[in-house]
C-alpha cells in the first residue's frame, strides 16, 4: 500500500486540491442558484475535450502524438467549449426567464447529443468518452496531475484571499439579482467567474465529469443548513472534500476492483454523513475561531435568551 | 450650477420589457440634504424607476444624469423572503470583522441592531432584522445618494421611528440625498423636499 501511495503521490495531491477548490466553488455557485449552469458548462467542456481528442485522431491516426499534443489539444477544446457554453448560458437565457432551469437542461441535452455524435463519428474515441465521463484518478499521468495541482493551488489561493468578497457578491446575486456597484466586488466577482470556469474545465479534462460534479455539488450540500458561520462551513466543506478524496482513493487501491471516482464519491457521502450525525464533530465545527460569524453552536432561541 | 445636483431626471419615460410605457414625464433634481418621496399604487412603476436610476433597467428615454460615481449610490431593493445557501450571519453580511472595530462601531451607532443580533444567521433572522441589516449595509458605504425601496416593510413602529431618525440626521448634515419609495402615505418623517406620485407631480 505504501509503495502504491508513493506511486500516486502527485495524483493524490492533485485530487485533494482540486476537490477542495471545486467544493468551495460549488458552494458559491449553489448560493447563486447557478448549479444547473455549471452542469451545462461541464457538459460543454466534456464535448470540447472529446472533440479535441477527435481532432487529434483525424489529423493523423497513424502518427504517434507527443504528450504535449495529447495534453494541450483536448484541454484547449475543453476550455473553449466550456467558455462557449458559459457564454450561451449568459447571453441566451435571461435570469428573469420563467423556468430557466428547463432552458439550461435543454442546452445540456444538446451538448450531450453532440458529444455522443462526435464519439460515433470517431469510433476510437469511445474509451476517451468513458474516461471523460466517469474518470479514473489512477490512470492520470504525473504531468496531468502536476498541471491540475498548479491550477487548483492558484484557485485555492485566490479563493482564500477573496473568500469574504466572493461570498458578499454571491449574497447580492441571490438577494438583489446582481452584484451591486461599489468596492472591489464587481472585479472580484469577474475573477471568480473566470477561476470557476478554468478550474471546472481542467478538472473535466483530467479528472472526468463524475468527479467534477461530485466535488462541485455533493460536498457543498452535505453540510448545508447544518453549520452556523461562513468560516465554519468553509473549513468543514474543505475537510470533507480533502478527506473524502484521500480515503476514497485509498479504498479503491485497497479493493482492487473498486473504481476510484465512485469510491471517492461514496467517501464524500459517508464522511459528510458522519460529520452530520456525530455530536462531537458538530460541536467542534460549531466552535468559532475566525470571526463573529457564529452563534457558538446555539440555536437562535438560545441566543436571544442568553 | 448643475454640478450641485447629485442626480437629475428630465422628461424621464420608463418602458417595460414588453414595450409598454410605465412611467411618463418624470422630472426631479436632488442635492445633498434633499428628500424625494416617490409614491404610487402597486404596479405603478416605483421599483422600476429605482432600478432605472441604479442602471439596472435600461429601457428609458429622456435625460438621466448622475453627477456622482455609481459606487456612491446606496440602494435597498424590496426584500423578498430570500434564504441563502451559505450560512452567513448578519455580521458576515455587513462585512464586519473582529479586527475592524471601527466599522463595527459605525454599524452599531445607527442603533438599528443590537450587538447580539449581529450573530444571528441570515436564514433564521426575522424579516425586520434582515431589512435593518441591508439598510445598515447601504449606510456603511457612506453613500451620497440613498435609494430606499419600501424600507419600512417588515419594520415595527419603534424601528420605523429609529430609521427615520437616522435618515433625518444624515439629511440635516447634508451627507445624503434621499429618494424614498413607499406606497405608505403615513410615514412618520420630516416633510419631503419633493413628492412625486407616479402619474402626477405634486
Amino acid at each position: 500500500m505504501t509503495e502504491l501511495l508513493s506511486v500516486y503521490h502527485w495524483t493524490i495531491a492533485a485530487g485533494v486540491l482540486t476537490s477542495v477548490a471545486l467544493a468551495l466553488i460549488g458552494s458559491q455557485l449553489a448560493s447563486r442558484s447557478q448549479s444547473v449552469q455549471a452542469l451545462v458548462i461541464s457538459q460543454g467542456s466534456s464535448l470540447g475535450a472529446v472533440a479535441g481528442f477527435g481532432f487529434l485522431h483525424l489529423l493523423d491516426s497513424s502518427h504517434d502524438h507527443g504528450e504535449f499534443s495529447l495534453l494541450s489539444l483536448p484541454l484547449a477544446g475543453s476550455l473553449l467549449a466550456g467558455s462557449g457554453a458559459a457564454l450561451l448560458c449568459e447571453k441566451m437565457i435571461r435570469p428573469s426567464l420563467p423556468a430557466r432551469n428547463s432552458h439550461y437542461i435543454a442546452l445540456f441535452a444538446i451538448f450531450l447529443s453532440l458529444t455522443y455524435l462526435v464519439t460515433a463519428l470517431v469510433p476510437s474515441l469511445e474509451t476517451h468518452m468513458a474516461t471523460q465521463y466517469f474518470g479514473d484518478l489512477a490512470v492520470i499521468t504525473d504531468r496531468e496531475s502536476q498541471l491540475s495541482l498548479v491550477i487548483a493551488f492558484i484557485a485555492l489561493c485566490l479563493l482564500g484571499h477573496f473568500w469574504r468578497t466572493i461570498s458578499a457578491a454571491s449574497f447580492e446575486i441571490a438577494t438583489f439579482g446582481r452584484v451591486l456597484p461599489g468596492g472591489s466586488k464587481p472585479a472580484v466577482n469577474r475573477l471568480f467567474v473566470g477561476l470557476a470556469l478554468i478550474t471546472i474545465c481542467v478538472s473535466i479534462q483530467f479528472m472526468g465529469l463524475l468527479f467534477t460534479i461530485s466535488a462541485l455539488f455533493l460536498v457543498p450540500v452535505i453540510l448545508s443548513h447544518k453549520l452556523e458561520g461562513l468560516w465554519n462551513y468553509t473549513i468543514a466543506t474543505a475537510l470533507i472534500a480533502a478527506i473524502g478524496t484521500v480515503s476514497g482513493f485509498i479504498l479503491s487501491l485497497w479493493h482492487g476492483s473498486l473504481p476510484t471516482v465512485p469510491a471517492i464519491t461514496l467517501s464524500f457521502l459517508l464522511i459528510g454523513a458522519c460529520a452530520r450525525l456525530m455530536p462531537a464533530v458538530n460541536g467542534f465545527m460549531f466552535m468559532n475561531r475566525r470571526s463573529l460569524g457564529n452563534t457558538g453552536g446555539k440555536g437562535r432561541k438560545t441566543e436571544k435568551t442568553s | 450650477m448643475n454640478r450641485q445636483f447629485v442626480i437629475t431626471a428630465e422628461n424621464l419615460e420608463v418602458w417595460t420589457s414588453r414595450g409598454e410605457l410605465l412611467v411618463t414625464n418624470l422630472n426631479f433634481a436632488l442635492r445633498k440634504g434633499d428628500y424625494l418621496l416617490l409614491k404610487g399604487e402597486n404596479g405603478s412603476g416605483k421599483s422600476t424607476v429605482a432600478q432605472t436610476l441604479m442602471g439596472f433597467h435600461r429601457l428609458y428615454s429622456g435625460t438621466l444624469r448622475l453627477n456622482i460615481d455609481r459606487k456612491d449610490v446606496g440602494y435597498l431593493p424590496q426584500l423578498g423572503n430570500v434564504r441563502f445557501f451559505l450560512p452567513l450571519t448578519l455580521s458576515d453580511i455587513l462585512g464586519l470583522e473582529t479586527r475592524d472595530t471601527e466599522r463595527m462601531e459605525r454599524a452599531l451607532a445607527f442603533g438599528l441592531l443590537e450587538p447580539t443580533q449581529l450573530k444571528l444567521s441570515w436564514n433564521t433572522a426575522s424579516g425586520g432584522e434582515r431589512q435593518k441589516t441591508l439598510i445598515i449595509r447601504a449606510l456603511l458605504e457612506n453613500p451620497s445618494l440613498l435609494i430606499l425601496d419600501e424600507p419600512f416593510n417588515h419594520l415595527d413602529s419603534p424601528s420605523r421611528t429609529k430609521l427615520m431618525d437616522v435618515l433625518n440626521s444624515l439629511l440635516d448634515a447634508q451627507k445624503i440625498a434621499l429618494l424614498l419609495i413607499s406606497h405608505d402615505g403615513e410615514i412618520n418623517a420630516r416633510n419631503p423636499s419633493h413628492v412625486i406620485e407616479l402619474g402626477r407631480s405634486l
